[in-house]
């Protein structure tokens, strides 16, 4: 099927049940997932974080749903890493804007290929961020001070330019995090200009989401995104300290501003330390809780919504919980508001 | 060229003396940046750079972007030296990150006590907000600051158990020096300070660093009558503040500390309770600014940028490490964007003997000719070196094309004048010259519109051994 076929198949529901969007749990803690700038998910119940250490430096964690860490890889391969996506060999794809590269490692952290180099050219990169598969398995890259977005194979190969750097339709500045929903549309985190910019598989401008400032459906600077199979996006609003929450037109939906709990590893951890656990109780519970500065965003099979929470090491995990409705069962869109009582 | 013994001590004019200031009220400036400033009246730059609250604030968004832990509350001091050394390169208020390294100096708070980096970055970010304000406004802050509240033990400081280590320093390294006050003032001014606390931030683990805020304890402040420096009452802290600043003695330490920082190096503040200022009637001038003024520092520093005193004082401190680094790297033309490597900046000015955020003592750094023995002094040449060889260094491309530009051949005489005028204008001395010209004869007349490569070799071979002159450590 090519993309143009794809982006005629309709998928997604008329609309939605919005059940709630409860919290679920947390994995990760300092040290372990430190200062996680991506996540993604495996298999087997394998969750992986992109970790950017202080100064330069980054590599990925490897934990589980049990939040047990399996080790870290990749270390030796990396400078400045932004974004990364694993792929069916759960082989890892990542950006690194200091680099200026595209690095492909394995599970063990052993370099399989890479490509790019600094410029401006076709193939080249200045400051790669967001980094997605498309639904041929193609490589789409963020390209920030260049203000484009890039397809590749994954041989490498460049496939197409989408974007020009600038702040009107279709254009971009700076752009970040970038994702691809089933019909192969891409969406960018247009980071400088603090909005999402939605673009069609063969790169014609479809429309924008979010204006900058702090109010619900307002963002700054965001940094990370993803779509769902319902066509809900989900920005990383890196400069407010919450992800948001965007139905498919693009209409504010929900902020994720943080309900963290213990982690099990943070909790094994402070159980052995009485100091901590006293130092604990005496602070604010509330401020635990938040999202420090997060990122990115993955939407899983499963519905599940994790959160890197850069500032705080850890994963905030939030589930679904929505139904389809057909177009029978959901009155048709009103043009005004009403106080109707039922 | 102005030789060193002809130009030390007499008034600097033209782009020397704005260069000058803009070293000393900032951290230097590229010499088209020099040149612009040079168009206007000297007393009009000097009002523009006391005002930093009038320029842009530094976009900080794109260092954060791809240095994101430097915004994370929980990074180390090294982050947080990073992140200023990018605002003392990059930020258009000069003179804001300039006064927050001065009073990072005479309230020297250190990271290694606790490693509670946010406290530590905060207090600095409070002497960008208050540092060219009301002394008073200063020292309040200062008493507030959890940092400092820790540093120096105020939250073990209580009515029933006095504390007396900050009311002491408070007295001795912050506000009057040695001498001016007696033990049963500090045991007082502790008393006066007691409630003076944090509130408890969430432990390190295991979601990193929480914010501390200040917090006043009315259940743990002594309430009773207190008799300080000679004034008797129900003092608090902000009483004995107030007390403070109207001292003959807080006015003349704190302009001692003033002239030692931005005009020339003194004696180091251990000795200056026996050892008289090397200009007493530059002190007075900055003394009457500061009590005409209300204790005002931008008045004291109004009063001393646009002095004769000042304007003779070129070249005769000692660069400190953060000063000598972030001088090549505004020389180097490199750092304008958020490119790796500013943790080496860190690295550098650390090896050099000053690690932001985290002097040893309370004492602070000692200055002037301290800075320099012969590790310290490897260390600067070598990173001058390492940075001004560099080919692609905008700064060094700059002065390529400057003499490029005058569109004619430069005898060994003219090449070096001018690089040294480029590089500062950095008089030096008759020997320092005579070893430059050396290097310089070797190349015989050469019109560095010809060929880029010979250009920027000849050019690159010089800043070398400037930067390795003598000279080049003063500023």
């Amino acid at each position: 099927m090519t993309l143009a076929e794809k982006s005629t198949t309709e998928t997604r529901p008329h609309a939605l049940l919005r059940a709630g969007f409860p919290y679920l749990t947390t994995i990760g803690m300092r040290r372990v997932t430190w200062f996680p700038i991506d996540v993604a998910v495996g298999k087997e119940g394998r969750v992986y974080t992109l970790d950017r250490t202080q100064g330069s430096g980054g590599y990925i964690r490897r934990i589980n749903w049990d939040d047990e860490d399996l080790g870290a890889f990749g270390g030796s391969e990396l400078t400045w890493p932004s974004s990364f996506v694993v792929d069916e060999d759960e082989n890892f794809w990542i950006t690194d804007e200091a680099k200026n590269k595209v690095i492909v490692i394995d599970g063990e952290g052993a370099l399989l290929k890479s490509w790019g180099e600094k410029g401006s050219g076709e193939g080249q990169f200045d400051r790669p961020g967001g980094i997605a598969f498309d639904n041929d398995g193609n490589v789409v890259v963020s390209d920030a001070v260049n203000g484009r977005i890039q397809r590749y194979s994954r041989e490498g190969v460049l496939l197409q330019t989408i974007g020009t750097q600038g702040s009107g339709d279709g254009e971009l500045d700076g752009p970040a995090g970038v994702a691809v929903d089933e019909r192969g549309d891409i969406y960018v985190a247009d980071w400088g200009n603090h909005r999402v910019v939605h673009f069609a598989a063969d790169g014609s401008f479809k429309h924008t989401m979010g204006s900058h400032g702090s109010g619900d459906g307002e963002l700054n600077r965001p940094t990370g995104l993803c779509v769902d199979s319902d066509g809900d996006v989900y920005v990383a609003d890196w400069g407010n300290d919450r992800v948001q929450q965007f139905d498919q037109n693009g209409r504010y939906v929900y902020k994720f501003t943080g309900n963290s709990t213990l982690s099990k590893m943070g909790r094994r951890y402070i159980e052995t330390s009485p100091r901590v656990l006293r130092i604990r109780e005496m602070g604010k519970m509330e401020e635990l809780e938040v999202l420090r500065a997060p990122r990115s965003c993955l939407m899983d099979d499963q519905n599940r919504l994790l959160i890197p929470d850069f500032g705080s090491h850890r994963i905030q995990v939030y589930k679904k919980e929505a139904y389809p409705l057909t177009e029978a069962e959901i009155a048709p869109i009103m043009e005004t508001v009403d106080l109707y009582t039922v | 060229m102005t030789t060193l013994s002809e130009s030390r001590g007499e008034v600097a004019t033209g782009v020397a003396l704005y260069a000058h200031l803009l070293r000393r009220a900032g951290f230097s400036a590229s010499r088209a940046q020099v040149e612009e400033y040079a168009k206007r009246p000297y007393e009009e730059v000097v009002e523009e750079l006391l005002n930093p609250q009038d320029q842009p604030e530094i976009d900080e968004d794109r260092l954060l972007r791809y240095y994101p832990h430097y915004g994370s509350i929980d990074n180390y001091n090294g982050a947080g030296a990073g992140r200023w050394y990018y605002r003392m390169i990059n930020s258009e208020r000069q003179l804001q990150e300039k006064i927050a390294l001065f009073w990072h100096h005479v309230f020297a708070t250190a990271w290694h006590k606790t490693e509670h980096s946010p406290t530590v970055i905060r207090q600095i970010e409070m002497f960008r907000q208050n540092g060219l304000g009301k002394f008073s406004d200063i020292l309040l802050d200062l008493s507030r600051d959890p940092a400092m509240i820790h540093w120096l033990d105020n939250n073990q400081n209580h009515s029933y158990r006095i504390n007396e280590n900050f009311g002491r320093e408070l007295m001795e390294l912050f506000s009057m020096g040695i001498g001016a006050y007696s033990e049963h003032d500090i045991k007082e001014a502790a008393r006066a300070f007691t409630g003076w606390t944090f509130r408890q931030p969430m432990p390190l683990y295991p979601y990193g660093h929480w914010d501390a805020s200040y917090e006043y304890d009315p259940n743990d402040h002594d309430d009773g009558e207190k008799t300080f420096l000679g004034q008797t009452g129900n003092f608090n802290g902000q009483d004995v503040i107030d007390i403070i600043v109207d001292q003959e003695s807080a006015a003349r330490f704190i302009s001692r500390h003033l002239y030692n920082f931005f005009v020339a190096d003194e004696s180091q503040v251990p000795a200056w309770s026996i050892e008289p200022p090397q200009d007493p009637e530059a002190i007075d001038i900055m003394v009457n600014a500061y009590f005409e003024s209300g204790a005002e520092i931008r008045s004291v520093l109004r009063a001393m940028f646009n002095s004769d005193f000042f304007k003779r004082a070129a070249y005769k401190r000692v660069k400190s490490p953060v000063e000598f680094v972030t001088g090549v790297i505004k020389l180097s033309g490199e750092y304008t964007e958020p490119d790796p490597g500013l943790a080496d900046l860190v690295s550098a000015s650390t090896a050099m003997g000053q690690e932001l955020l985290n002097p040893a003592t309370v004492e602070g750094w000692h200055t002037g000719k301290e800075w320099i023995d012969g590790g310290t002094l490897n260390e600067r040449v070598n990173f001058a070196v390492e940075h001004l060889q560099k080919v692609d260094a905008p700064g060094v491309l700059a002065i390529v094309d400057r003499l490029a530009a005058l569109g004619r051949s430069l005898s060994p005489e003219e090449f070096l004048d001018e690089c040294l005028d480029l590089v500062g204008p950095l008089p030096v001395s008759d020997e320092t010259r005579g070893s430059l010209l050396e290097f310089a004869n070797t190349l015989g007349d050469v019109n560095y519109a010809s060929d880029r490569d010979e250009s920027l070799a000849n050019v690159t071979h010089m800043l070398r051994l400037i930067v390795a002159a003598p000279e080049y450590q003063f500023g």
